[in-house]
């Protein structure tokens, strides 16, 4: 019993700190450049789609079966993710705040729908199985099996905290600073603000795309239902939750809301019969949404935030 | 070629610009674009709906429908009703999450707390009613040919009507009415309108009334035409978008005439493509406007 | 009534808690003169005024208007209280035409009285009579602060407010606009009027206040103040004569 609870922890732990991942592309996008993007879920689909067509074998009916090692999967899929947002953002950076928000939305959803209708290059509804998983050997041994995919995980994760910290450190890190401090004055300097702001989301784009793919070899399946708004909304929430502007405020964010997601999974389908479960499962996502309104109302510089962040498009 | 598509998309279409309305005006007055706008529409459908199964409890003579159409005296009853408690819903919701981030100065905010809501609300409804889909009348009706190859239900040629006079009463309030005059103003300068008199809170809160009685009526439109299930509003969120802006933000006239091109356009894609996507085409719309013409058709601010 | 129109003491206001303005201004206005508030840049004239009409929140210190209590009040409550303001900028909305700006001023008042107070308006400024279906934002600066005054007028204010309404004028403009007044003011209406352009504002005005640094730094007659030759010191912060610097 207490080995299950172990167990069971170490893989929440892998997938919260997947998520966490993500909400550090997140942050970097909005907490450091103040850019608001509510198309999240398509992201970490291209990079969880792109790494699970080039490492999974060949499937009937489906481009596919490259056979990729799973290294090569992630560096594509974040590459891709990273394509992705570059061409977004050389359309949409320029845009007021909510305007971007709009287009991101609508990115999204045209992903999904990509996902969701092109069965001969994504496998339609049905998703893509067999993904390979980290460390697949050990699969008979539970234990082993999903403390070792959890290193892998927190080493991937504090990997790339590590990375974000020293780079906004860095001068490319105080050049955007100071674009979101005082973009008049960055630009009389020579810095060209737009392209900062278009690497930035770049990265973010890139990091995110790998906590997709992450995700993907750690759960071994994908369909296009994982990459609906509601993931775009629980990386937000937990970002705010967490604290915004805050690397580690992204971590610890992306752990305690993960958190309350599969506590409310677990009473749920500990106390609710078979049958009313998926209208019930509903209500987890209410509690989700309600805590999000109650921390922004109450709180809302989340639990590790400073202050709240201003983006610079409201200085109008 | 076939012309259906100029009907479906203008029905569909007179739906997208009841709902669009209720966006500009919230986008130019409250000044954030609200993700839960499709909520309302949904929201409004599924009160009507059970209205109507409540009207229709009650009422003695329970077959009655309006010549050929599908509905009678429950419905518009209900539709009453119903789009009353949407705008109450609306201005609860107002009141118990938007007004109070309002004054932090953040817009940004606002759209993540509607965001919030919106996924709240929708998946109450999921909880509530099923996600299976609901209907307002079990009847199936015949579509009539009405020349040029067209043809048309009598319930959409009736709410294809009905909707158009909503249209000319709302462009009429907007123009001519004080309350419309006021709303005009503060979209445009908020501190002048305090100072000619306008009680901003109020056109704040009619705002919320009407817009959220319109999207009502779009929800029961869309219920009646297609179905009522939880998704119905959401779904409708980027044509929404994309016709508000396409008309110009704060333009009545704009999100109506907006609406109607985002209709149109979308079947007469799923004519020449197929319906697979569908939602793409209201997305296209709305990235072309931002890049060529932010302001829209008819928009005063970009 | 008997009394000061408008009674302002020990006021303290500003846009942030804990930086006021305004740091204890108190003074009076009789009903039907014109008062001019005049000092350097920053001194607080624009912050005054806009306390007064309710945009500034007030941190301390009272205003009464025609004996009411008005410290609290709201913006919109202040037209119906009797209180007309013109704002420096953003002043018509430039996107509706003339006749909409001023029927919305008109909502206010009893319908019966609406469209009477439209007509005087156009009386008063028939440049604006005109074309009244021209965008307000077509219209010149001088037609445009025209157009900004009877907006104010229309709800019928015993007190009218107006901030800066020369900048951006030409002298002869400013003179036109000077003229105006003390139309409106012929009429019984009382104006308190913040201004740069010193010199016009002493000579229409009956009483003038200087602000410096967010108090009243002098007070008097327009008559002795344009005689004072030690003015120039409290508005360009000259040293007086003969002090060590």
């Amino acid at each position: 019993m207490m080995l299950d609870i172990i167990i069971y922890l170490a893989f929440f732990l892998a997938i919260a700190l997947s998520y966490g991942i993500i909400c550090l592309g997140l942050n970097l996008q909005w907490g450091q450049t103040g850019l608001f993007n509510v198309g999240v879920a398509g992201f970490v689909a291209i990079g969880a789609y792109v790494s699970a067509l080039l490492t999974t074998p060949e499937a009937a009916q489906r481009f596919g079966g490259f056979d990729w090692p799973i290294w090569g999967g992630w560096i594509a899929g974040a590459l891709a993710a990273a394509l992705a947002s570059v061409l977004t953002g050389a359309v949409a950076l320029r845009l007021r705040a909510d305007y971007l928000a709009i287009s991101t939305f609508g990115i999204a959803t045209t992903i999904h729908l990509v996902a969701l209708n092109a069965e001969s290059l994504t496998g339609g509804p049905f998703g893509i199985a067999f993904i390979p998983r980290l460390f697949a050997g050990l699969e008979s041994e539970p234990m082993k099996f999903n403390f070792l995919n959890f290193l892998f995980v927190a080493a991937i994760s504090a990997g790339v905290y590590g990375g974000l910290e020293i780079l906004m450190r860095s001068p490319w890190g105080r050049v955007l600073r100071a674009i979101r401090e005082d973009e008049v004055a960055a630009v009389s300097l020579g810095k060209n603000a737009t392209s900062f702001r278009l690497q930035a989301f770049a990265l973010g784009g890139a990091i995110m795309g790998l906590g997709g793919a992450l995700q993907a070899h750690l759960i071994g399946f994908i369909a296009p239902e994982n990459y609906l708004p509601t993931l775009t909304f629980q990386v937000w929430a937990m970002l705010i939750i967490g604290g915004s502007g805050n690397n580690r405020g992204a971590l610890l964010g992306a752990v305690a809301v993960w958190g309350l997601w599969s506590l409310s999974g677990a009473v749920l389908s500990g106390f609710v019969p078979a049958e009313h479960q998926a209208r019930v499962a509903a209500l987890r996502i209410v509690l989700i949404g309600v805590v999000l309104a109650g921390v922004l109302l109450v709180r809302p510089r989340g639990i590790l935030g400073e202050k709240i962040l201003v983006s610079r498009f409201l200085r109008e | 070629m076939n012309l259906q598509f100029l009907a479906d998309g203008l029905v569909m279409g007179a739906m997208i610009g009841l709902g669009a309305i209720g966006v500009t005006l919230t986008y130019a007055i409250l000044r954030f674009a609200n993700f839960a706008h499709g909520e309302f529409i949904a929201w409004g459908a599924y009160i009507a709906l059970a209205l109507t199964g409540v009207v229709g409890a009650i009422a003695v003579d329970k077959s009655s429908t309006f010549g050929s159409l599908s509905f009678g005296w429950p419905i518009i009853l209900a539709a009453a009703v119903a789009a009353v408690l949407t705008g109450g819903l609306a201005v609860a919701l107002d009141l118990c999450l938007f007004s109070r981030l309002r004054n932090r100065g953040n817009a940004i905010v606002m759209v993540i707390a509607s965001f919030g809501a919106s996924l709240a609300l929708r998946n109450l409804l999921e909880f509530l009613f099923t996600s299976q889909p609901a209907y307002f009348s079990q009847k199936i009706q015949m579509a009539i040919p009405i020349g040029a190859g067209i043809r048309i239900t009598p319930d959409q040629l009736f709410l294809l009507g009905l909707t158009m006079v909503l249209f000319i009463l709302v462009d009429s309030f907007m123009v001519h009415s004080a309350s419309g005059r006021a709303m005009r103003a503060v979209a445009e300068n908020p501190t002048l309108a305090k100072i000619s008199g306008v009680n901003v809170d109020k056109v704040i809160r009619t705002t919320w009334m009407l817009g959220g009685a319109l999207a009502c009526a779009a929800g029961i439109m869309v219920g009646l035409t297609v179905q009522v299930r939880p998704y119905m509003g959401f779904d409708l969120l980027l044509p929404l978008f994309a016709a508000a802006i396409l008309g110009g933000i704060g333009s009545v006239r704009g999100a109506v005439a907006g609406g109607l091109i985002v209709g149109i356009s979308e079947a007469l894609a799923v004519r020449l493509v197929g319906a697979d996507y569908r939602a793409a085409i209201a997305f296209l719309i709305l990235v072309t406007v931002l890049m060529f013409r932010p302001a829209g058709l008819f928009g005063v601010r970009p | 009534m008997k009394g000061p129109i408008l009674v302002v003491q020990d006021l303290q206001a500003g846009y942030e808690r804990g930086a006021p303005i305004l740091r204890g201004v108190s003074f009076d206005i009789s009903r039907g003169e014109m008062l001019a508030v005049l000092g350097p840049n920053g001194a607080g004239k624009s912050t005054l005024i806009r306390a007064v009409a309710g945009l500034v929140t007030k941190f301390a210190g009272e205003v009464r208007l025609l004996g009411k209590d008005i410290t609290s009040a709201m913006a919109h409550e202040l037209v119906r209280a009797g209180l007309g303001f013109v704002p420096q900028t953003d002043n018509v909305f430039t996107h509706m035409p003339i006749s909409d700006n001023l029927r919305l001023a008109a909502d206010i008042l009893p319908k019966t009285e609406r469209r009477s107070q439209i007509e005087s308006m156009y009386g008063l400024f028939p440049d604006l009579a005109r074309r009244p279906q021209l965008e307000a934002g077509r219209l010149s600066g001088g037609q445009r602060q025209m157009l900004a005054i009877a907006r104010a007028l229309i709800p019928r204010p015993q007190l009218l407010l107006l901030d800066e309404a020369s900048a951006g004028l030409s002298p002869k403009l400013v003179g036109e606009l000077l003229v105006k007044l003390r139309q409106i003011k012929a009429q019984g209406v009382t104006i308190l009027l913040v201004e740069q352009n010193a010199k016009a504002a002493l000579g229409a005005a009956d009483r003038a206040v200087i602000l410096n640094g967010g108090q009243i730094a002098h007070e008097g007659s327009c008559a002795d103040l344009l005689r004072d030759r030690s003015i120039g010191q409290l508005f360009f912060g000259l040293k007086p004569k003969g002090t060590v610097v």
